[in-house]
C-alpha cells in the first residue's frame, strides 16, 4: 500500500473527521470527569 | 454518487480513513442516550407528566430495532453511503419535525419526528458502517466494529453537556429553548453524518490488508468458511441462541443504566443529584470504553470465550452488587462500571461474532435482525428493575432493599445467557450459500463477497484461534 490515498479530497475530509471526533470525545470525557469529581467529593 | 459502485475505494486507499466515517454516524445517533436531558423541559413545555414524554424515547428505540431488522438487506444492496445519507436525512428531520411539534404545541409531531422518523435514522445509521468495517478489517473485525459502535456509547457523553449548554444559552427557561436547541442539533448531526457518508468507502475487489496472508486452513471451528444469507440465518439455532445472549446481556445492563441515578442515591443517601449525574456519566464512559476494549480483545481470545466473560463474570459482579454493594461507594461504582463495560462490549462484539458464524455476505442484514433483541431488552430490563422497585416500595422497603430482588433476577438472566452462549456451535454447512447459487442470484458485488469470504473469514482464524 504505497499510495496512502491521502491525495483525494475525501481522504482529507476523513482526516479532518478524525480530528473532529477526537475533539468531540475529549469534550464529552472532560465534562464527565468534572461531574464525577462531584460524586466522590460529596 | 450514492451507489455502492461509486464508493469503491481507489487502489492503495488507507483503511484507517474509514473508522472516522463510522464514528461520525455513531457519535451523532448516540445522542438518543442523552434524551433524558430534554425530559423535564418537555414536561414543562407541554404541561404534562413524564410518561407521555417518555414515549418519545420508546418510539425511537422501537423504530431503531425495526428499521435495523427490515432495512438491513436494503443497506447491503445499496451500500453504506446511501444508508448513511438516509440516516442523516431521517435523524436530522426527526429533530426538525420535533422542533415544529414543540413550537406548535403538538406532541404527536414530536412522536412522529424524533420518535418515528428519527428512529428510522437510528436503525439505518447503526448498521450502516458495520459490514463495511468488517470487510476492511478482516484481520481485526472486533477492533473495527468496536471502534464504530464505541461512538454510539460516546454520543451521549457529547450530546448531554452540549444540549445542557444550548438550553441554557438560548433562553433563561430551558422549556423555551427546546426549539432552537433541536434545530441546532439537527443541523449539526446532518452535516456530521453527511461528512461520514462522503468519506466512507467499500474495499476494491480482492482487497486484503498489506502483508496479510489468509491461512490456508481454518484452525477455529467457530469461524465459518462459507456464507449464510439473512433469510437463512434466522432458520439456524445459532441465530436464536445469539439473540438470547444479546437479549440477556442487554437486559442486565440496561436495567442499571436506565435506573442509575435514583439507584445510586437509594444505595447511598448522601449522594446529591449532581453527584448522581456524575455517576451516570461515568457509567456511559465505561459503556463506551468497554465497546472498544472488549471487542478488540475478542480478536485475540475469540468471540465465544469473551461472551462467557461478559455473562459469567457479569453474573458474579451482579451478585456482589446485590450482596455487598452498600459497603462502599467506590466498590459500588467499580462493580457497576465493569458491568456496564460488559454491556457495551456485548453490543460491539456481536457483529464480529455474526461474521464468524455466518460469513460476511449479509452480515449487516443479519446484524439488523439480531438487534430486535435490543428492542425487546429495552422493554424487559427497565420493566424488571422499575417494576420490582415499585413492588418492594409498596411492601415498605426503602434504599438498597428496593433493588435486591431485581439484582438477583439479573444474576439469573445472565446465567441463562451464559448457557445459551455455551450451546452455540458452528453453523451447519447445509445453510451455506453455494457459490454458483450466489452468482446466479446476486450482483457482481455479492459474487465478490462470496468468493472473498473464505479469505476474509480465514483471516480471523489467525488472531482468534
Amino acid at each position: 500500500m504505497k499510495d496512502s490515498g491521502l491525495d483525494s479530497s475525501s481522504a482529507r475530509i476523513a482526516l479532518g473527521l478524525w480530528v473532529l471526533v477526537l475533539v468531540a470525545l475529549a469534550y464529552g470525557i472532560t465534562n464527565t470527569f468534572i461531574n464525577v469529581l462531584d460524586l466522590f467529593a460529596g | 454518487m450514492l451507489d455502492r459502485e461509486r464508493s469503491v475505494a481507489p487502489t492503495g486507499y488507507n483503511r484507517w480513513l474509514i473508522p472516522p466515517a463510522a464514528l461520525a454516524v455513531h457519535l451523532s445517533i448516540g445522542q438518543v442516550y442523552a434524551f433524558s436531558v430534554f425530559k423535564n423541559p418537555l414536561v414543562d413545555h407541554f404541561g404534562t407528566s413524564l410518561t407521555p414524554i417518555g414515549i418519545i424515547f420508546s418510539i425511537s428505540i422501537v423504530m431503531l430495532g425495526l428499521s435495523a431488522a427490515f432495512g438491513g438487506r436494503w443497506m447491503e444492496r445499496n451500500g453504506p453511503r446511501k444508508a448513511m445519507v438516509l440516516s442523516a436525512v431521517c435523524w436530522s428531520s426527526g429533530f426538525f419535525i420535533g422542533a415544529l411539534g414543540v413550537a406548535t404545541e403538538q406532541l404527536w409531531l414530536v412522536y412522529l419526528g424524533y420518535g418515528f422518523i428519527g428512529g428510522i435514522g437510528l436503525g439505518i445509521g447503526y448498521i450502516s458502517p458495520v459490514s463495511t468495517l468488517i470487510k476492511w478489517f478482516p484481520d481485526r473485525p472486533g477492533l473495527a466494529t468496536g471502534l464504530a459502535i464505541m461512538g454510539f456509547g460516546g454520543g451521549a457523553l457529547i450530546a448531554s453537556p452540549l444540549s445542557r449548554t444550548l438550553l441554557e444559552t438560548y433562553a433563561d427557561n430551558p422549556a423555551d429553548a427546546i426549539v432552537p436547541t433541536f434545530l441546532t442539533l439537527g443541523s449539526l448531526y446532518l452535516v456530521t453524518i453527511l461528512l461520514g457518508a462522503f468519506t466512507v468507502r467499500v474495499p476494491p475487489e480482492g482487497w486484503r490488508p498489506e502483508g496479510y496472508t489468509p491461512p490456508e486452513k481454518q484452525h477455529n471451528a467457530m469461524i465459518t468458511s462459507g456464507n449464510v444469507t439473512a433469510t437463512e440465518s434466522i432458520k439456524t439455532p445459532q441465530f436464536w441462541l445469539l439473540w438470547t445472549v444479546l437479549f440477556c446481556n442487554v437486559t442486565a445492563g440496561i436495567g442499571i443504566l436506565e435506573q442509575a441515578s435514583p439507584m445510586v442515591q437509594d444505595f447511598f443517601a448522601d449522594v446529591s443529584p449532581a453527584a448522581a449525574a456524575g455517576y451516570v456519566g461515568l457509567l456511559s464512559l465505561c459503556n463506551m470504553i468497554g465497546r472498544f476494549v472488549w471487542s478488540s480483545t475478542s480478536d485475540v481470545v475469540g468471540r465465544k470465550p469473551i461472551y462467557m466473560g461478559y455473562l459469567g463474570v457479569g453474573a458474579v459482579l451482579y451478585f456482589l452488587v446485590a450482596s455487598a454493594g452498600t459497603s462502599s461507594i467506590a466498590l459500588f461504582v467499580l462493580l457497576t462500571g465493569v458491568i456496564l463495560s460488559f454491556y457495551g462490549g456485548g453490543f460491539a462484539t456481536v457483529p464480529a461474532y455474526l461474521k464468524d458464524l455466518f460469513g460476511t455476505l449479509e452480515v449487516g442484514a443479519i446484524h439488523g435482525r439480531l438487534l430486535t433483541a435490543w428492542a425487546a431488552a429495552g422493554v424487559a430490563g427497565p420493566l424488571i428493575v422499575n417494576g420490582l422497585a415499585d413492588f418492594r416500595a409498596g411492601q415498605g422497603a426503602t434504599g438498597p432493599e428496593l433493588y435486591g430482588l431485581s439484582l438477583f433476577i439479573m444474576v439469573g438472566v445472565l446465567t441463562i445467557g451464559f448457557v445459551a452462549n455455551l450451546m452455540i456451535r458452528p453453523v451447519a454447512e447445509k445453510h451455506y450459500v453455494a457459490v454458483g447459487e450466489t452468482a446466479a442470484a446476486g450482483t457482481s458485488e455479492r459474487r465478490r463477497f462470496a468468493s472473498a469470504s473464505t479469505q476474509e473469514t480465514a483471516a480471523s482464524t489467525r488472531s482468534s484461534s
